[in-house]
């Protein structure tokens, strides 16, 4: 991705899956990227999405219960 | 000719693309689950989801999570009857308990003094709801019930018996080994509180495969710790589910093989009328008694034979010598319920099918018993 993107971190890999799932059948894009070290010193994946894609992911988040926390990619 | 009847052991064969799924896996695709964020992992992680998924819906539960991977029946049970944080005062179970229920309970019995007591039943195992219906509603208590008996195939009355349990507050730990993948397993219909299962036998997946979905997880006491891939800067286990239960790397392999497994469920190549009426044939067969339910809408694809004269391990080894036909003799890991049908200690022969066994093998099967039972 060239745009800005954030990072969605979720708390197991079964969420990133179902996430990821529901991101591809929605049609919004999202990558699967290594847990930055900045963020948690987790050995597993998350979501990189589009920052002006957010908003949408977010709710889709929220529509299935999934629990998860954004940082800006500049911050990380 | 399908002469193995040995399917409540390990069902075989198993559907083809079993193998050929597990072979892929291990020869061309790899990755561990959750600990990394490559293609390969994503990948192997993916269909471990989509397997916990399957699972998820054969069980009638909406939330896949709170099912957790487990090398077999055994081990879930383990999890489950150690990790019961709560201590009832008694557990109930069923007549026809397998060892790896009453082994677990045995040690908390020992261990702890939980008291240990076998619910009403009737001739053949089938627990007795209208006795059931009498027993003090104000104990806590806790019942353990295996659903389909891997010795007589009598499947227990769950919808009637959780009715009970519900309305006087008993837990439900249902023992689904035998079960799952052959009738109809609904963990939230009958508000089953855990429900333990493998992969290897009606699921027809392949050994080393398992697990159990648990209603309310927080209240299992954890048995067994380590690395998840998540929390990884802590040592304390996850409290999500299904890490919580998720100790070190799962059995990638087995788990794509028993995805495979749920996807190309072969149709079935006999009815159950078809079970009974072999069930028929045997009985007339002179010396030969037969071990099932007394109800035929109460009967598995299994169930077992004694002759007046003969052992079964007899019985068992001139099938297989002479005729090529494996069943199991003995007890079956499950003492109490030959205490229950009176054939303790020497047992029974099972015979145990699968979906591929046709008319003629059961034709087949009742030719050779009647000539070992006469020879």
């Amino acid at each position: 991705m060239s745009q800005p993107t954030k990072t969605a971190v979720f708390k197991t890999a079964r969420m990133v899956i179902k996430a990821d799932n529901a991101c591809r059948q929605s049609g919004l894009a999202v990558k699967v990227i290594p847990v930055p070290p900045s963020v948690s010193s987790d050995c597993g994946m998350c979501l990189e999405i589009a920052a002006a894609e957010v908003e949408p992911f977010k709710a889709l988040m929220a529509s299935l219960n999934i629990e998860m926390k954004i940082y800006d990619n500049n911050l990380i | 000719m399908n002469c193995y009847f040995d399917n409540a052991s390990t069902s075989f064969p198993k559907p083809p693309e079993v193998a050929s799924r597990i072979s892929r896996y291990l020869t061309d695709e790899g990755g561990t689950y959750g600990r990394a964020a490559y293609q390969r992992v994503h990948e192997a992680t993916r269909q471990v989801e989509q397997c916990r998924d399957a699972l998820s819906a054969l069980l009638g539960v909406a939330d896949p999570e709170k099912i957790a991977f487990a090398s077999n029946a055994t081990s879930a049970l383990n999890t489950l009857l150690l990790g019961v944080s709560s201590r009832p005062t008694v557990i109930w179970v069923s007549p026809m308990e397998h060892n790896a229920v009453m082994r677990p309970l045995w040690h908390l019995h020992r261990t702890l003094g939980i008291r240990m007591e076998v619910l009403p039943a009737m001739e053949d195992g089938s627990i007795d709801t209208d006795a059931l219906g009498k027993l003090p509603a104000g104990e806590d208590s806790l019942f353990v019930i295996n659903h389909l008996s891997n010795v007589n195939g009598v499947i227990q009355p769950m919808p009637e018996i959780s009715r009970l349990a519900t309305s006087r507050g008993w837990k439900i730990i249902l023992d689904a080994a035998q079960s799952l993948g052959e009738i109809p397993v609904e963990a939230i219909t009958w508000n089953i509180d855990c429900v333990a299962f493998t992969g290897h036998k009606a699921l027809m997946g392949p050994t080393g495969t398992g697990g159990f979905y648990c209603k309310s997880p927080q209240e299992l006491a954890l048995t067994h710790f380590g690395g998840t891939g998540s929390l990884s800067d802590s040592y304390e286990m996850p409290a999500e589910m299904p890490d919580r239960f998720q100790a070190g790397t799962p059995n990638v392999a087995g788990i794509v093989g028993l995805l495979s497994a749920l996807e190309n469920r072969p149709a079935a190549c006999h009815t159950p009328s078809d079970v009974l009426a072999c069930m028929r044939e045997l009985s007339k067969l002179p010396g030969i008694k037969i071990h099932g339910a007394k109800q035929s809408d109460q009967q598995g694809e299994l169930f077992s034979f004694t002759h007046q004269s003969q052992p079964p391990a007899t019985i068992s080894q001139k099938l297989f010598e002479r005729h090529g036909i494996e069943t199991r003799s003995g007890l079956h890991c499950a003492p109490l319920a030959h205490r229950t049908l009176g054939t303790f200690p020497s047992g029974t022969v099972r015979i145990a099918l699968s979906p591929y066994h046709t008319v003629a093998d059961l034709e087949n099967l009742i030719k050779a018993i009647a000539d070992v039972a006469t020879n």
